[in-house]
């Protein structure tokens, strides 16, 4: 409790958010890791690490020159495809945080359809394609199983998509040590270099420039992405549906709308986004699959589809933003900063919504209400006349 | 003011209580003298201010003026735990229960004894509660969930808890408005045991012949004031109280003088219609569950020919909610049919009968009528966002510059603030007037066959609800069929051509306000006489006054 004169009370009334999408949502975001960047400082200093420096290390490591650019764009791909997945389901306030459970599914599918579905000797494109297609289909049906058991049975997504992540890393350990393992250890063999997204470095024997940069083809998925489903979210009845089903699913449900099956839909989708940043990262980055080539990327995509207020055109800088602090932060020590700053911002955003939606009003105590004496006297005053008013007849 | 005898013993004095909320006064100097060891009855119409009278001696509320007075001595109610102190306990018409828990974890809810529950302590409160119930005749099986109850059972529950705490005073607010016939009179002959116990019992009714069954004396509130007060049921007659609860109304105020087709001299207008009879909607026998399970609807059976306003008078809970969401689709029916057009849409989906031509303005406009969140253009839309004119270039995408357009067509009938169309709002930041305006506008700009309007002037001013009548009129001029629910007899009066009495899930009688070949069976009334026959219908007074009257 704030320490308030007598009678005063703090209240946080409710108002509608009145610029859902503009420029307060914006305002929060930077504040937002303003805190987080000043809460790391002080860590960093109690720690004797000159924060300033630590900071400057970070950019230098993650934006300074291309290469570096290079390397955090790879980091910032599966992040906006999975922080798109995750926007496109908070839209309608389906809680789906099963990013890296899909995610892993996806790299699965892809893998999949690679060492058992196609021969090696097919084109490049259409295994690459193939691959595409199952790995967005088989996240996609693995979110789908928070839908069914929503629409179903009325299980949270949030605790089922929660818990399938860990099904999903499980199922992938068994894979990846068992049938799929080469030599025993936790590694499938590596891929054809026909199931490789091309990269920039590929082109280094005609263009020198490009030598060493591992940015790949899909960091232009995810960018096509992006736009595609930030068009469908804001301009197709699809779109509409999800943002109406988000502000009221009561009114939804009035106005006839398709209620279930939107939410089927969006889940589904939400998954298959999940899976194409899994494969992007074993086709794009990793070219075989173990049981632990995603640092969490589901998870820190939530926080990015935060920071991003849910609107798909701040996805990518939001996720270019922490994969450069993915990039930098490898080398920071004391080792857990990065973590503490995607900690800090995810707090910070998640508490500034409850301040857009509310306004702190401090209350004056009301006259003549709280204090006793005077509504006694009140009451023997009344008592008074009423007697008089006996005498009347 | 008329006044009872006063030399009895009182236990309770509410003298002058004055209550305002925001808009309306509650109360407004109203009294109240309950004998000690009576059953005492206290009607009015919705919002005579029965309920916040009461509330106001459950301690509920802090009346404006106006003292309480237990056994002779003034006290000051500050809360519900407050009056329960003083041995007053309150049965509300939404259960104070939590569903989740046993019937022995409720009664000892708000207790601060025992602070230790042991096995031991639970066997004896079980064995207490079993005595209390055995005495009173209120089976109920304390060892049960109360979300396992049936509604009669939990309102037992209620009643024993506030017998587990020794309330000699016990406040009922509508205690049959959610009970069958039968459970009715169960619960009659347990107030009737607990008055021979010695306890006070107050009771809030709107039906009469129930409250002439039960009561001792009776006490007539009118708009905030107490306009008889504890009469004895044996010296007065249900003609005199029914006529004492809806005063004395001229014809001229009852005609809604904001709809100059619909004054005092409504039967002037009785030419032979010209309109098609076939009816609209047809419903025949239907039954439904409310949401605790009960059956909310009772073989409800009603016709709307197209071109005809019905109107839906009864007190909130007979199963005007049950209706709605039944018509809407949002409801399954246990049995009967629901024909719109000649076509039974029992099977179809909510979308499906919006298809058909079914548009509806909803009872509660922020949870269900609207988005609050969303703008006034995204309010438009809800129920018209697969309209084929409104897609872009690409086929897929909707086009912005489509949905200006007609949002603007849609709202231009309204005439609103020119900012309102630009600024695009939030819909919750419009006024309710505004908002109820741009719903209606929304649903009529399907060009529905079938309207319904759950309440729809509840709260506005003068000058929307009479937009609101207008846009109601002129759809029945083209064609629509509206049913209209209110709880305002003057308003459904001025607004319909017939109008239904729900009581209990039935409409138990009707009554024309203008000639129809559709329905010769609902006898004609001028409007004040409209008013008084559907308000007895209402109190339950249906049986006593078969005639119509003013034919």
């Amino acid at each position: 409790m704030l320490p308030l004169p007598r009678g005063y009370r703090l209240v946080f009334e409710p108002v509608l958010d009145r610029d859902g999408s503009g420029r307060w949502r914006l305002l929060r975001s930077l504040a937002s890791l303003g805190a987080a960047f000043a809460v790391a400082a002080l860590v960093l200093t109690a720690a004797g690490v000159d924060a300033g420096l630590a900071y400057r290390q970070i950019f230098t490591a993650s934006f300074a020159d291309v290469p570096a650019l290079s390397d955090t764009l790879v980091r910032a791909t599966p992040l906006a495809l999975c922080a798109l997945g995750s926007a496109l389901a908070f839209r309608a306030r389906l809680w789906n945080i099963g990013g890296e459970g899909q995610l892993l599914v996806g790299a699965w599918a892809a893998v999949g359809v690679v060492l058992h579905g196609l021969p090696a000797s097919t084109p490049r494109p259409i295994l690459l394609i193939a691959m595409l297609f199952c790995a967005a289909v088989a996240s996609a049906l693995w979110a789908g199983l928070c839908a069914l058991l929503r629409l179903w049975l009325g299980v949270s997504e949030l605790l089922s998509s929660l818990m399938l992540n860990y099904i999903a890393l499980l199922g992938l350990r068994s894979f990846v040590f068992g049938p799929w393992s080469e030599g025993g250890f936790g590694l499938t063999p590596q891929l054809p270099r026909s199931a490789w997204l091309p990269r920039l470095s590929d082109l280094a024997e005609r263009v020198p420039a490009c030598r060493g940069l591992t940015v790949h083809l899909g960091f232009v998925l995810a960018v096509l992405c992006v736009v595609f489903f930030g068009l469908v979210l804001s301009r197709s009845r699809f779109g509409y549906r999800l943002r109406v089903l988000g502000a009221n699913p009561q009114a939804a449900r009035a106005a006839g709308l398709p209620v279930e099956r939107d939410i089927l839909w969006a889940l589904l989708l939400s998954g298959a986004c999940a899976g194409l940043a899994g494969f992007c990262e074993v086709s794009g980055v990793v070219h075989r699959l173990s049981d632990r080539f995603s640092t969490g990327y589901g998870f820190t995509a939530l926080i990015v589809a935060w920071l991003a207020g849910l609107q798909p055109r701040w996805i990518l800088p939001a996720a270019i933003l922490f994969g450069g602090l993915l990039v930098g932060g490898q080398e920071l020590q004391p080792g857990g900063i990065p973590l503490l700053l995607q900690g800090v911002v995810l707090m910070a955003v998640l508490a500034s919504e409850a301040l857009l939606r509310s306004r702190p009003r401090l209350l004056r105590p009301e006259a003549g209400s709280s204090d006793e004496p005077s509504g006694a006297s009140a009451a023997a005053t009344a008592a008074q006349k009423s007697d008089h008013s006996e005498d009347l007849p | 003011m008329s006044t009872g005898s006063l030399e009895v013993d009182l236990a309770v004095e509410l003298r002058d209580i004055a209550k305002r909320f925001p808009g309306v006064q509650a109360c407004d100097r109203a009294s109240l003298q309950v004998a000690r060891g009576e059953v005492h009855a206290v009607v009015g119409e919705n919002g005579a201010g029965k309920s916040t009278l009461l509330s106001i001696l459950g301690g509920l509320y802090a009346p404006d003026s106006g003292q309480i007075f237990l056994d002779g001595r003034a006290v000051r109610l500050r809360s519900p735990r407050d009056a329960a102190d003083h041995g007053i306990a309150m049965v509300h018409q939404h259960f104070s229960l939590i569903p989740k828990l046993g019937v022995v974890e409720n009664v000892l809810l708000g207790q601060a004894r025992p602070w230790w529950l042991s096995r031991r302590v639970y066997a004896e409160l079980a064995e207490r509660l079993a005595q209390l119930s055995a005495q009173h005749g209120l089976p109920v099986d304390p060892r049960r969930r109360v979300a396992d109850l049936s509604v009669a059972e939990q309102q037992r529950v209620e009643i024993l808890k506030a017998l587990y705490r020794d309330a000699r005073i016990l406040i009922l607010d509508e205690p049959t408005a959610v009970l069958s016939p039968a459970e009715a009179e169960q619960l009659r002959q347990v107030l009737c045991s607990l008055r021979a116990a010695g306890r006070t019992l107050i009771y809030v009714s709107h039906k009469l012949d129930e409250v002439f069954a039960l009561a001792d004396r009776v006490t007539v509130l009118r708009q905030g004031r107490s306009v008889r007060m504890a009469v004895p049921v044996a010296e007065t007659d249900q003609g005199t109280i029914a006529a004492e609860i809806l005063g004395e109304r001229s014809p001229d105020t009852a005609g809604a003088a904001g709809h100059p087709e619909r004054s005092g001299t409504a039967l002037t207008v009785d030419s032979p219609p010209d309109r098609p009879v076939s009816p609209v909607l047809r419903i025949v026998d239907l039954h439904a569950s409310g949401p605790l399970g009960s059956e909310a609807l009772r073989g409800l059976s009603l016709q709307i020919a197209a071109g005809e306003i019905y109107g839906v008078a009864g007190v909130t809970g007979n199963g005007q909610r049950e209706l709605c969401d039944v018509l809407c689709g949002l409801r399954p029916l246990r049995s009967g049919s629901v024909e719109m057009n000649g076509h039974s849409v029992a099977s179809l989906s909510a979308a499906q009968r919006r298809k058909q031509g079914l548009a509806s303005i909803p009872e509660d406009r922020y949870a269900q009528g609207c988005a609050a969140s969303l703008s006034v253009a995204d309010n438009v839309l809800l129920t018209h966002s697969d309209r084929p004119d409104l897609a872009g270039c690409c086929g897929l995408l909707v086009s912005p510059k489509a949905i200006r357009a007609f949002v603007q067509r849609v709202l231009s009938p309204l005439q609103l603030p020119e900012s309102i169309v630009a600024q695009d709002p939030p819909a919750g930041s419009l006024s309710g007037g505004t908002l109820q305006k741009l719903i209606l506008a929304r649903e009529l700009a399907h060009r529905p066959t079938l309207l319904l309007a759950a309440y729809p002037c509840r709260g506005l001013d003068i000058g929307a609800m009479q937009t609101v009548h207008r846009l109601l009129f002129e759809a029945r001029d083209q064609g629509c069929a509206i049913l209209v629910m209110s709880e305002q007899l003057d308003e459904l009066v001025a607004l319909c051509d017939r109008v239904g009495a729900l009581v209990r899930g039935r409409i138990v009688g009707e009554v024309a306000l203008t000639w129809s070949a559709a329905t010769p069976a609902a006898p004609l009334c001028t409007p004040p006489a409209a008013m008084t026959r559907l308000g007895r219908l209402i109190s339950g007074l249906a049986a006593q006054d078969p005639k119509p009257e003013a034919r």
